[in-house]
């Protein structure tokens, strides 16, 4: 099975400011809640396709937007 | 033949009445019973055939006619429970059936870049659960989130693959002046909306 990353954030402020550079820079993301086994608390993160993993995590890196990537099975 | 004329009154009180009306004729004689109203004819209809009592029922102008015969087993009628028939009903699958209703871009209220982020979360988890809604009606600013290309419309269009039916709002949609840009679902009208809305089993808002 396919694995999607998952780009997990230290606070909702930062998932909303990654998800506008990326929007901005055409790259397309999913707002999904942080799944269960990674985190009980409420949180989002986002998902991209993994051909865009590397514009976006160069793209947040030069805003000093740090995050955790997860993987997980494409849903 | 007696007659126990319903009309006018809600459930129990016409199933009350025939048992009651039941009690005073002998067994096996007939007895009628006139209702106008949908509910207490089915209620009815249960009721009395429960109760052995042969129902025979006849629609004039929205009027009707229940035909009984006094069983011989009186015993059932005195011991009888007309409120147990008076349950709302319960859909199919133990009530599992329900309908999101979208009113708007965001989830709750408070600001609106959260507002935002939250209603993307909660379509890109519905999608994934077990227990689906039937439908889901999206309206005023609501239908944004069917709009092409964006990570909503591509659940939504998830849920549709799963027999979810999204109907969004034609109005509103003319409103924004967004039918190009709407991506998913059924462009619909109030019609529909309100007879969805009416036979939901549960609403869900958000």
């Amino acid at each position: 099975m396919s694995e999607e990353p998952l780009l997990l954030f230290p606070n909702v402020h930062k998932v909303m400011r990654a998800d506008r550079i990326c929007k901005a820079l055409g790259i397309a993301t999913r707002v999904i809640p942080v799944p269960e086994e990674v985190s009980s608390e409420c949180g989002m993160c986002l998902v991209v396709a993994d051909s865009n993993l590397n514009a976006c995590r160069e793209a947040l890196s030069k805003e000093n937007i740090t995050f955790e990537l997860h993987k997980r099975g494409k849903q | 033949m007696k007659t126990i004329d319903t009309k006018g009154r809600l459930c129990p009180e016409p199933l009350i009445m025939a048992r009651n009306g039941l009690r005073e004729v002998n067994e096996g004689e007939k007895m009628q019973v006139i209702s106008d109203n949908d509910t207490s004819y089915q209620n009815l209809m249960s009721f009395l055939e429960d109760l052995g009592a042969n129902p025979v029922a006849d629609k004039k102008d929205g009027i009707y006619t229940i035909e009984v015969t006094k069983p011989a087993e009186s015993a059932s009628v005195a011991e009888s429970n007309p409120e147990a028939y008076c349950a709302v009903p319960q859909p199919a699958g133990g009530n599992t059936d329900y309908v999101v209703v979208v009113r708007s871009c965001r989830m709750g209220e408070g600001e609106d870049d959260l507002g935002s982020l939250l209603i993307r979360g909660y379509f890109n988890a519905l999608k994934e659960m077990d227990q689906l809604p039937t439908h889901i009606i999206m309206y005023n600013g609501g239908v944004k989130l069917a709009v092409k290309d964006t990570d909503t419309a591509a659940a939504l269009a998830e849920l549709e693959d799963k027999d979810v039916s999204v109907l969004v709002c034609g109005t509103c949609v003319d409103y924004y002046s967004m039918k190009e840009q709407i991506g998913v679902g059924r462009i619909s009208n109030m019609y529909q909306i309100a007879t969805t809305l009416a036979e939901a089993g549960k609403v869900v808002y958000l």
